[in-house]
């Protein structure tokens, strides 16, 4: 077969998978919804077709053209969007999330560039040859994080080709509507190499796209590659609003059906030899099973039980611990990564973490721009590669631009692709008020980064060493991570000063959960705390007694999500036996972490137990240092709740 | 000289502050290898050895029987020679802290002019607490009262460290009363058939009762002893004292050496002892020297009570009303927490249960109802853990029926007579 015969073979596998995939769509035997590539087959040969081994792919919700010719497994793509367990994520990604041998999808418009950014990073720092690509549309161009990206591969030579798909629509929007200015311009900006092609001449966009990816591997340096093409299909089901005289003129351009107009026996029998293979694979997994529940969601680990030892005392900082955990860690494993904005030494980040590492490992600590969306995304797509990324998110109040990388990503990852893969990204944030650094740079905002599927979310606190647990993520963590640090308690030294009467102790479990508890008395209430509270709620225990002439046993969550079950249970049997719990906390109380933390202890509890939570008031912290200790618990809010709520 | 190993007195369970040195291996300056046991410790519910870990010079810091504080230096290891020194006595204890008033406790402590340093051992000191010491009751400050001992009667068994942590620990909590109690339902259906035919009294439990508490006291000491301020008192011999109300006021009259009577011998001299009390023709005799005592509530339509232990004693058993719709009778064992445990009192009175349930097995008719069927199933089942011989082989061969052991590791299991005495 001629080179250019095997191009249309190729543009026709993927026209004819997706009108099958129609077909069966209408006839009601697919669920969901596809958005095809229709029109637009030869940019994918072009760029997905032409890669090397070790190369890798991310694309987005138009992906089965780009997938099949990088894969050229036609067969796991069809089984996977009829949600098939025989498809490549098992049927659980289906269209727009596909997973397999360096391919990655996403349907998140925008979110895969720094995943990619990410992992194509991973490359150069392993000295591989590879590269990676990344298709994206014109819609997407109005995604913030695709030029936080753009900027950061250009400063750091990121060997990344970023393929923009122009069709001249995004969904159901007229490029013009919304775009301003030039695409191309836009990377040239950023002084990145740009390219410009067009789907209606495939062979001259083949070439042109093999100098895009030759580029990118000789010089190590992202290329921007703007491709016009045209979707002659609706944007994903059946309603298209656009002119009919316009797609008319466009069907009109389109190389396929020219090529079947011109060479009609050639593209007969391209259509035969196409088609018989399709209805083979169509009719293998129509058949197949869908996964079930049990694989999807397999019943969680046992839980290490509990063993209590007492906590030592450190006389070292907080913050140093930490820093000496990166020191030790970075020296270990050199797949240790530290990122973060500002962290180079001297300055060594806003709170000093950072301190000293970059003079000693210049080529993994990365001081990043003001990006957080993309530093996450990049996050990402290093632990996706095997690297062991700590993104350092300034201050707590910023983790809020990380979301859509932590929901959409990097918690959906393992599951979406029905557990290829895992993300081990941590993901470090101080947060907490009592320093005065206003609205912006003091809120305690962990309730939004609970509950969040896969992701493990730790509070460290004054009475367990960091380093234990920092060991522990690095150690065992298959997933994501997330640590909230607090910024008055780095210059805390570990489990210094110590309650009389008091004993200290702690599980020895990874993430341990510490318990204070009167020596020779009867606890009478018990109390459930975490973060940054501890030492607020520790200073409290005598006021309780003064006040309220009740004992006090003080539990310490490190873990905040998901509960570890064992350690509620602890908590249970100490709380039917004071018939009291309250949880302190530094957020607000509406369906905040306490919130959790009660429902999940009492809801196995037959008893009945009077309940409390501690928290701020509903308002952004205040600056004003009278006001802001109005808002924020003290040792009188405590006394307080404790004394209303038992009224 | 260079400093190898260095060993302070571990944690090892959250009550123990402290620990016993019960012995040190070698003396100072001695020359210990690697894994040698250098001293041991006990705590009040293990004991812990140290190991060497590594060669060398042995220095000590403390001296056997000294109480040493969790943290405290034990001993180090020199690469040298060092001299041998006099150790500074015991340790300082672990640092407990100011106590801690309420506000309220303040107050009345003030209103009332008492001195604080009367609290100095506690920690916590609410408006209870100064109370309890006003009126006496909750004497936060009573001691344990020191018994005088006869060891005519008694032989005396010094308390353990780890039993003194453990009095110290509770009464601190408890204040100076540490008694507890454990009870159990005994059913009573089809339970006195058999022993109607040979006693007197009819359906009464009694005379079963003191049977089998007396036999139960000689394998559970503990309970037929009282707590004498340093040591234990265990009695030589097993009187069980019954207490009586018949009209005028309360007695315990002595049933004298029950352990070495029938279950007829008891009844006569239940009696006896009755008919005395009526006829007001009790001794002295009669009412002192109890070791143990029982006290029968059940004509008082009670199902439920928990009874006083009396002076020079540990333990004391109360019988409630049988619940004539459930056939079932509540038994209270009551003990001092300072003479025995939680545990041993459960498996007492557990004891107790099984033994007296022993009669029903023998009564029980082959259509007893579900109730029984677990009964009826160990008696079905029941057999000689030894030759496996089955009830109802035994039953075959004429054999007396198979008999209940404890085995050396603790299980109780059945065992026929020919495993138990020997072939004949
Ligand atoms: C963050 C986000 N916002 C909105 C959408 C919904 N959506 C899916 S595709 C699409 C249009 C994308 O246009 P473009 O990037 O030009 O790609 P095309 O569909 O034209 O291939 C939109 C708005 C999405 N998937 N993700």
């Amino acid at each position: 077969m001629t080179q250019a015969l095997e191009l249309f073979r190729e543009a026709l596998l993927i026209r004819r998978v997706e009108e099958k995939l129609l077909q069966l769509f209408s006839e009601g035997r697919l669920s969901g919804t596809i958005h095809s590539c229709v029109g637009q087959e030869f940019s994918a040969i072009a760029f997905a077709g032409q890669l090397q081994k070790g190369d890798f792919v991310f694309s987005n919700h138009r992906c089965h053209g780009h997938y099949i010719s990088f894969l050229k497994d036609h067969e796991g793509l069809i089984a996977e969007i009829l949600g098939k367990k025989t498809g490549v994520c098992s049927g659980i990604g289906g269209s727009q999330h596909l997973c397999g041998n360096n391919f990655y999808s996403n349907g998140i418009q925008g979110g895969i560039v720094p995943v990619a950014a990410g992992m194509a990073l991973a490359k150069k720092l392993c000295n591989s040859n590879s590269i990676g690509v990344v298709f994206i549309g014109d819609g997407t161009l109005g995604q913030g994080v695709v030029y936080e990206t753009m900027n950061i591969i250009s400063k750091w030579d990121i060997p990344l080709l970023i393929i923009c798909e122009n069709n001249y629509y995004a969904q159901s929007t007229k490029s013009e509507t919304n775009l301003a200015g030039d695409i191309i311009k836009r990377a040239e900006a950023f002084g990145i190499r740009t390219l410009r092609s067009e789907t209606f001449s495939p062979q001259d966009l083949v070439k042109k796209a093999k100098e895009s990816i030759d580029m990118v591997r000789k010089e190590k340096k992202p290329v921007f590659h703007l491709v016009e093409t045209y979707r002659l299909y609706p944007h994903s089901k059946g309603d298209d609003h656009r002119d009919p005289a316009e797609i008319e003129t466009f069907r009109n351009r389109d190389p396929l059906y020219n090529f079947a107009r011109e060479n009609q026996e050639a593209y007969e029998q391209l259509l035969i030899e196409v088609d018989s293979s399709i209805d083979v694979a169509i009719k293998r997994h129509l058949s197949a099973d869908e996964i079930s529940i049990k694989d999807y969601y397999p019943a969680r680990k046992e839980e290490a039980p509990i063993l209590w030892i007492p906590i030592e005392s450190i006389k070292k900082r907080q913050g140093e611990l930490i820093n000496d955990f990166f020191m030790k860690s970075m020296a270990a494993d050199d797949k240790v990564i530290f990122m973060g904005e500002d962290v180079l030494s001297p300055y060594g980040g806003a709170f000093k973490i950072a301190k000293g590492l970059s003079v000693k490992y210049p080529e993994r600590v990365f001081a990043t721009p003001i990006s957080e969306p993309a530093i996450t995304g990049i996050a990402n797509g290093l632990a996706l590669a095997g690297f062991r990324p700590f993104l350092e998110i300034m201050f707590g109040d910023f983790v809020t631009l990380c979301m859509d990388q932590i929901i959409n990503h990097a918690s959906k990852f393992h599951h979406m692709y029905n557990a290829q893969v895992s993300c081990p990204v941590v993901i470090r944030t101080p947060m907490g008020g009592y320093r005065g650094y206003g609205p912006t740079h003091s809120q305690t905002l962990d309730k939004f980064l609970i509950g969040i599927d896969n992701i493990t979310t730790l509070a460290l606190n004054s009475l367990i060493d960091p380093s234990v647990i920092y060991e522990n993520i690095l150690e065992s963590s298959e997933h994501p991570v997330i640590v909230i640090e607090n910024k008055a308690d780095y210059a805390k030294r570990i489990a210094d000063k110590r309650l009389p009467h008091y004993k200290y102790e702690r599980t020895k479990g990874s993430y341990p959960l510490a318990k204070i508890s009167p020596v020779f008395a009867k606890p009478t209430i018990t109390l459930v705390t975490y973060g940054g509270m501890v030492d607020l709620v520790l200073s409290s225990l005598p006021v309780i007694f003064e006040e309220l002439e009740l004992i006090t046993e003080v539990y310490v969550l490190t873990q905040l999500s998901p509960l570890n079950p064992l350690e509620l249970n602890i908590v249970r049997q100490a709380a039917e036996k004071t018939k009291k719990l309250f949880v302190v906390e530094e957020g607000s109380a509406f369906a905040g972490v306490g919130s959790e933390i009660i429902t999940s202890v009492v809801e196995e509890s037959s008893q009945a137990i009077k309940l409390g939570r501690v928290a701020s008031l509903p308002l952004p912290i205040p600056s004003s240092p009278s006001l802001e200790k109005c808002v924020l618990p003290d040792v009188g809010t405590i006394i307080k709740t404790i004394k209303e709520r038992l009224a | 000289m260079k400093l190898l190993q260095e060993v302070y007195v571990p944690q090892v369970n959250a009550n123990d502050r402290s620990a016993q040195i019960i012995s040190l291996n070698f003396a100072s300056g001695d020359q210990v290898k690697k894994g040698d046991l250098l001293l041991a410790l006990e705590y009040s519910k293990t004991v812990f050895s140290v190991e060497a870990e590594t060669d060398g010079y042995i220095k000590y810091f403390c001296r056997p029987e000294d109480e040493v504080a969790v943290n405290g230096l034990l001993l180090k290891i020199y690469d040298q020679v060092c001299e041998p020194e006099v150790s500074s006595g015991s340790l300082p204890k672990t640092e407990v802290g100011a106590t801690i008033f309420s506000k309220a406790a303040l107050e009345l402590i003030k209103a009332k002019g008492i001195d604080k340093a009367r609290f100095a051992n506690k920690g916590f000191v609410s408006r209870d607490d100064v109370l309890g010491i006003l009126g006496g009751e909750k004497g936060v400050e009573k001691k344990a009262n020191s018994s005088s001992v006869d060891s005519n009667l008694v032989e005396t068994k010094k308390i353990s460290h780890s039993k003194k942590l453990e009095i110290d620990y509770l009464s601190q909590v408890q204040s100076a009363n540490m008694n507890s109690a454990v009870s159990i339902y005994l059913d009573v259906e089809h339970l006195f058939k058999s022993i109607n035919q040979t006693l007197t009294l009819k359906n009464s439990l009694l005379p079963l009762i003191i049977f089998e508490v007396s036999r139960l006291l000689l394998k559970y000491p503990e309970f037929n002893a009282y707590f004498a301020g340093e040591a234990i008192a265990y009695y030589k011999r097993v009187n069980v004292g019954i207490a009586l109300d018949l009209g005028d006021g309360l007695k315990v009259v002595k049933i004298k050496d029950t352990a070495d009577k029938s279950i007829g011998e008891i009844e006569a001299q239940l009696l006896e002892a009755g008919e005395k009390y009526i006829d007001k023709k009790l001794s002295v005799d009669d009412l002192t020297g109890s070791t143990f005592t029982i006290t029968d509530l059940s004509a008082e339509d009670i199902t439920s009570f928990v009874p006083l232990i009396n002076q020079n004693q540990s333990a004391i058993l109360g019988v409630a009303a049988v619940d004539p719709r459930l056939q079932r009778v509540l038994l209270t064992l009551a003990f001092d927490h300072r003479v025995t445990a939680g545990k041993k009192a459960s498996s007492f009175i557990r004891e107790l249960k099984e033994r007296i349930k022993s009669y029903t097995l023998k009564n029980l008719p082959e259509d007893a109802d579900d109730k029984f069927s677990e009964i009826k199933s160990e008696k079905k089942q029941a057999k000689c853990y030894l030759c496996l011989k089955s009830l109802k082989e035994d039953q075959s061969l004429k054999g007396p029926g198979l008999i209940k052991v404890i085995t050396h590791d603790g299980r109780e299991e059945f065992i026929c007579r020919s495993c138990l005495e020997g072939w004949r």
